[in-house]
C-alpha cells in the first residue's frame, strides 16, 4: 500500500519503474536468446570434439591391433625356419615379444605328437613378467603336456575353421595375471597346406582403457568399450569389465534409451544420442560410481577390425556448466545494472522535477488565498520554466480578479442588504397579525404571500371600517423592485381612498386615475376590491382584470365577475361594480395567478380546476376556516410543483363570514322630522335608553353627543333644502352592544365617506365644520353606512362592558 | 339655554348655562355677537354652568376665537366639567384655547 502510494505519488519513481521493467523485459529476452545460442554452439562444439576424440581413439586402437597382426603374420611367413626345431622355436617367440611391447605373451601350439619327446601336445610360451619386465619361458598344456588347446572349442584360441589370423573374444586371464586379455592367433601351415601349429600372441587390454582415458574429449566424459560378445572391455567401474553383459547392464539401469543405444552399438553403428539418467535418489536403480545424473549425450563408433564398439557419454550438465555459470553471472550483472539504472533515472527525474515540487508548495499557499507568496526562481528556459512563468501570470491575474471580485461582492452584499430592507418594508405593508379580529365572531380572515424574488409585485390588504370589511388583492405586472414600488403605491392608495369611500368601483376608479396618470413605464395592476357589509352579508366588489375569487360554502363556485380592465392602463375608465349576498358560514377565497400558474417540472400548470378540487375536499372535511383552507391550498400546490423553482409571487386571502344572531334586550324607536330643532326630543330618547341600560352620566352624555351629531348630519344633508322628510332612529341592545340605526328616505348620502378632520391643526387653519362625524367615530365603537332599498341606513354601535 | 355677556375688569365674559346643542346654537350665535367688538380686550368663556356642547357649539367657540385672535385678544375658557373637557380633548380644541381655572 505504501509502495503503491509512493509509485503513484512520484513521477520519478513511476518513470524509473516503467523504464526498469521495459529494460528488464528486453534484456531478459535477449538473455534467453543468447543462452539458447550459446547452448547450441556448445552442443555443436561438443559433437565436433567428441567425434574428433572418437576418431583419434579408434585410430590408435586400430594401429596397435594392426601392429600385433602384422608382427604375427610376418612371423608366420618365415616361421617354418624356426618351428621345426624345439629349441629354435623359442628364438622366434623371443623376437616376437621383444619387438612388440603390446604383446604380453607369445605361444606356439603344436599339433599332436609334433615333438614326441616333448609330450603329446608341445606348447612353448614366452611371457613378460609383469613385475620385472623381463621375459620368462615356459611350456603350457599341463605337466604331462596332454592338454590339446587346438581341439578345444574355446574362445581363446584358433580353431580349425580359421585359415587366417583370428582375434579371439576378450577374456580375463584367470590363470595368471587376472587382467583382461585378447589373443591373436595365426595358423602355421605345411607346404601342402596342412596346419601343423598355431602362433598366438596374448595382448593385455590395459592400454585400451588408457588410450580411451587419454582420448576422451572432456575430463568428465565417461568412456566405455564393448566387445562383440556383449562384454565390457573398458568401463569406468572396473568390476564390470568382462564380468557383465552389457544388455543386462542397460536393462538394469531401467532406461529404454540406454538399451536402444546399446543395441545400436552392438550393430556396430556410428552416431550420437541423448538420453536421461535418473538421479540415484529418484528410484532404486543401479548406477555407477561417479556417474552424473541428468541428460547425457552419448557418442559411439565401432572398432571394425576387432568388432568392438567405443562410446563416450558426456553429461549435459557438465557441458553446460560454463554457460550456466555465465548465465548466472549475467543475471547478477543484469540485476545490478537495472538497480543502478533505476537509481540514476530516479535521481535525474527527481532533480529535474524539484522545481515543480516547489511550485506545488507555492500554489498550495496561493490556494489558501495568500497571493503574495513568492514563486520559486527557475532560470531554465524549458517546459518547467514556461510553466513557472504561466503560474506567475496566473498569480497576477488571479490577484486582480480576486480584488475585483471582492469589490463586486461588497457591492452585491450592500445591494442585497438594501433588497432585504425593501423586502422587510414590503412585508410590513401586508397584514401580519393573525387572527386580526380576535374579538369578532362574525368574521375570520387569513392571508399569505410568498414572493418569487426578494420583493414581490403581489399585494393584499384588508381592514374593517364602519362595520365593513374592505379587502383587496392585486398583482402588479412584472416582478422585483419595480413591481414592488407599484405594489406599495397601490396598497397605499387603497388605504387612502377606501378611508373615505365605501363603493368599490369608485375606489378602483380613483386608484386607476392616480396610477394611469403619467404611467410612463406602462406598469399595470390587476386588482380585486371587495367591501363586505358585516351586519348584512352584502358583498359589493369591483374586479379590475383579476382572477375571480371562489365562494366556498355548501358548494364551490366562482364569483361572477366583470373583468373590466386592469388598473393603470386607460385613464377615466368606467369601472363596474357587482353585488352579491354572502351567506353565513361561507368563505371567500382570493388569490393571484401565481397559484393557478404554479408550474411543476413538466411545465404543467396548477390551474383553477385543481384549486376548486382542493376547495371541494375542504368542504368534504367540513373545514373551510381561512387558515386551514389556505394551508390546504399551499400544500396541494407544493405537492404539485415538487422541486421546481417558484416562478411567480403566490398570494392567497381567505375570508370566512359567520353572521352572529343575538338576543335583543332592548328595542325602541323614534321618528323625527328633518328639523334640527327636534334635537332635544332626540336627547330625551337617548337619555331614556341610557337610563334603562343604567349608563353613567358621562356615557349618557357621549351617546347623546354622537346621536345628535349623526342625526343632525342626516337632517342637514339627506334632504335638499326645503324638502320635508323624516328620520327614524332605532335603538337595539343585546348583552354585548347597543346599536342605533338611523334611517331616512332622502337622497343617497354616506356620511362615512367624509375625510377625517385633522384635530392637530391651529385655529387659523381649521375649517368650520367636519367635526360632527369625527366625534361620532370617536365616541362610538363603529359606524356603518348602507343604502338599502332607497333608504340611507346608518348604524352606530357601542360595546357594552 | 341661556347666554349672558358681561364686562368685568376690562374683560368680556360670556356665561353659558344649560345645553348648547344644535337646536340652541342659532340663538347662542346671536347672543355672542357683541364679542366681535372686543377691541383687544380678553374674552373669557365661562362654562361653569354649561352641561353639554355639540359640534354646533364648538363651531361657535371656534368662530369667537377666529374673530378675536387677529385683534390681539386672548380667549380663555373656564369652569369646564370633566365631560366637556373630554370633548375638548377629543377634538383638539383644548390646544386652541387658553384654559383658566
Amino acid at each position: 500500500m505504501d509502495f503503491r502510494k509512493k509509485i503513484n505519488g512520484s513521477v520519478a519513481s513511476r518513470t524509473a519503474l516503467v523504464v526498469l521493467v521495459m529494460v528488464a523485459v528486453v534484456l531478459i529476452g535477449f538473455g534467453f536468446w543468447q543462452t539458447h545460442y550459446v547452448r547450441m554452439v556448445m552442443v555443436q562444439e561438443v559433437h565436433r570434439q567428441a567425434n574428433r576424440s572418437m576418431d583419434n581413439a579408434i585410430n590408435i586402437i586400430e594401429d596397435r591391433i594392426s601392429d600385433v597382426e602384422t608382427a604375427l603374420e610376418t612371423a608366420a611367413g618365415y616361421a617354418d625356419v624356426f618351428t621345426k626345431d624345439d629349441e629354435l622355436c623359442y628364438q622366434l617367440l623371443d623376437r616376437l615379444i621383444g619387438h612388440n611391447d603390446d604383446i604380453s605373451a607369445v605361444t606356439l601350439l603344436y599339433r599332436e605328437n609334433f615333438f614326441p619327446e616333448h609330450g603329446r601336445y608341445f606348447a612353448p610360451t614366452v611371457f613378460r613378467d609383469s613385475n620385472e619386465g623381463i621375459l620368462d619361458y615356459d611350456e603350457i598344456g599341463g605337466p604331462d603336456h596332454d592338454f590339446c588347446y587346438l581341439e578345444t572349442d574355446s574362445n581363446w584360441i584358433y580353431t580349425s575353421q580359421h585359415l587366417d589370423g583370428y582375434w579371439c573374444l576378450p577374456y580375463l586371464d584367470t590363470m595368471s595375471t587376472q587382467r583382461p586379455m585378447v589373443t591373436y592367433s595365426v595358423p602355421l601351415c605345411e607346404p601342402n597346406g596342412q596346419i601343423y601349429a598355431v602362433l598366438c600372441a596374448d595382448v593385455a587390454l590395459d592400454w585400451v582403457k588408457q588410450i580411451m582415458e587419454e582420448a576422451k574429449p572432456y575430463p568428465y566424459s565417461r568412456v566405455c568399450v564393448i566387445s562383440r560378445d556383449q562384454q565390457f572391455i573398458c568401463h569406468p567401474d572396473s568390476k564390470n569389465i568382462l564380468n557383465t553383459n552389457v544388455m543386462e547392464y542397460s536393462r538394469r539401469r531401467g532406461n529404454a534409451k540406454s538399451v536402444e543405444v546399446m543395441e545400436k552399438m552392438l550393430r556396430w553403428e556410428r552416431g550420437s544420442d541423448t538420453m536421461s539418467l535418473p538421479s540415484k535418489a529418484s528410484r532404486n536403480i543401479q548406477s555407477d560410481v561417479g556417474e552424473i545424473p541428468g541428460r547425457q549425450i552419448v557418442f559411439y563408433a565401432p572398432v571394425e577390425s576387432v568388432l568392438w564398439s567405443v562410446s563416450f557419454s558426456i553429461p549435459e550438465s557438465s557441458i553446460m556448466e560454463v554457460p550456466n555459470r555465465l548465465k548466472t553471472n549475467m543475471m547478477w550483472l543484469l540485476c545490478f545494472m537495472l538497480a543502478l539504472l533505476a537509481l540514476i533515472i530516479y535521481i535525474i527525474i527527481h532533480r529535474e522535477l524539484r522545481p515543480l515540487k516547489q511550485l506545488a508548495v507555492s500554489t498550495h499557499e496561493m490556494a489558501k488565498g495568500n497571493f503574495d507568496v513568492p514563486l520559486p526562481r527557475i532560470s531554465r528556459n524549458d517546459e518547467i520554466g514556461n510553466l513557472r512563468n504561466s503560474f506567475a501570470e496566473m498569480q497576477t491575474s488571479l490577484e486582480n480578479y480576486i480584488n475585483k471580485l471582492q469589490t463586486t461582492t461588497a457591492q452585491k452584499a450592500s445591494m442585497e442588504s438594501e433588497l432585504s430592507i425593501a423586502s422587510h418594508i414590503q412585508a410590513s405593508m401586508l397584514p401580519k397579525t393573525y387572527p386580526p379580529y380576535p374579538e369578532r365572531r362574525d368574521i375570520e380572515v387569513f392571508g399569505t404571500q410568498t414572493p418569487a424574488k426578494a420583493v414581490g409585485g403581489d399585494l393584499y390588504d384588508f381592514y374593517i371600517r364602519d362595520e365593513k370589511l374592505f379587502i383587496c388583492i392585486g398583482d402588479v405586472s412584472g416582478k422585483g423592485i419595480p413591481a414592488s414600488l407599484v405594489m406599495a403605491v397601490t396598497r397605499t392608495l387603497f388605504r387612502v381612498v377606501s378611508g373615505h369611500e365605501a363603493a368599490p368601483e369608485r375606489i378602483v376608479a380613483q386608484i386607476n386615475e392616480t396610477i394611469s396618470l403619467d404611467n410612463e413605464s406602462n406598469m399595470f395592476v390587476t386588482l380585486f376590491i371587495g367591501v363586505l357589509d358585516l351586519p348584512t352579508g352584502r358583498f359589493r366588489y369591483c374586479n379590475a382584470g383579476h382572477d375571480a375569487p371562489l365562494i366556498v360554502g355548501t358548494d364551490v363556485q366562482l364569483l361572477p365577475c366583470e373583468s373590466n380592465i386592469p388598473v393603470g392602463i386607460v385613464h377615466n375608465w368606467k369601472f363596474v361594480a357587482q353585488e352579491t349576498i354572502i351567506q353565513p358560514q361561507t368563505t371567500v377565497f382570493l388569490y393571484t395567478d401565481g397559484l393557478t400558474e404554479a408550474e411543476n417540472s413538466h411545465h404543467e400548470l396548477f390551474t383553477e380546476q385543481r384549486i376548486i378540487e382542493v376547495a371541494r375536499q375542504a368542504i368534504d372535511s367540513a373545514d373551510i376556516a381561512p387558515f386551514s383552507f389556505i394551508n390546504r391550498q399551499s400544500e396541494a400546490m407544493r405537492a404539485f410543483v415538487g422541486g421546481a423553482e417558484q416562478s411567480d409571487d403566490v398570494t392567497m386571502l381567505a375570508v370566512e363570514y359567520t353572521k352572529q344572531q343575538q338576543d335583543v334586550r332592548l328595542l325602541r324607536d323614534i321618528t323625527l322630522p328633518n328639523d334640527v330643532q327636534t334635537v332635544p326630543q332626540l336627547a330625551k330618547f337617548v337619555e331614556g335608553v341610557c337610563e334603562e341600560l343604567a349608563f353613567d352620566p358621562s356615557t349618557t352624555m357621549q351617546l347623546n353627543l354622537a346621536l345628535e351629531e349623526a342625526v343632525v348630519n342626516v337632517m342637514s344633508y339627506a334632504y335638499p333644502a326645503g324638502v320635508k322628510g323624516t328620520v327614524r332612529i332605532e335603538a337595539q341592545a343585546n348583552v354585548e352592544r347597543l346599536k342605533f340605526t338611523i334611517t331616512d328616505n332622502g337622497v343617497p348620502f354616506d356620511p362615512t365617506a367624509k375625510e377625517a378632520v385633522d384635530v392637530s391643526l391651529s385655529a387659523e387653519e381649521r375649517p368650520i365644520g367636519g367635526l360632527g362625524i369625527f366625534l361620532v367615530r370617536e365616541l362610538m365603537d363603529s359606524i356603518n353606512y348602507e343604502r338599502v332599498s332607497g333608504q340611507n341606513v346608518l348604524t352606530l354601535r357601542k360595546k357594552l362592558k | 339655554m341661556k347666554t349672558t355677556i358681561e364686562e368685568k375688569e376690562g374683560n368680556l365674559i360670556a356665561i353659558f348655562e344649560g345645553r348648547l346643542d344644535t337646536a340652541a346654537a342659532p340663538q347662542c350665535e346671536q347672543d355672542l355677537k357683541p364679542l366681535a367688538d372686543c377691541e383687544g380686550r380678553d374674552i373669557i368663556l365661562d362654562c361653569t354652568a354649561l352641561d353639554y356642547i355639540s359640534s354646533s357649539g364648538l363651531r361657535l367657540f371656534l368662530g369667537v376665537l377666529k374673530t378675536a385672535k387677529p385683534k390681539g385678544s386672548h380667549v380663555y375658557v373656564t369652569g369646564m366639567n370633566a365631560d366637556l373637557r373630554s370633548v375638548f380633548t377629543m377634538t383638539g380644541f383644548i390646544n386652541l384655547f387658553e384654559m383658566k381655572s
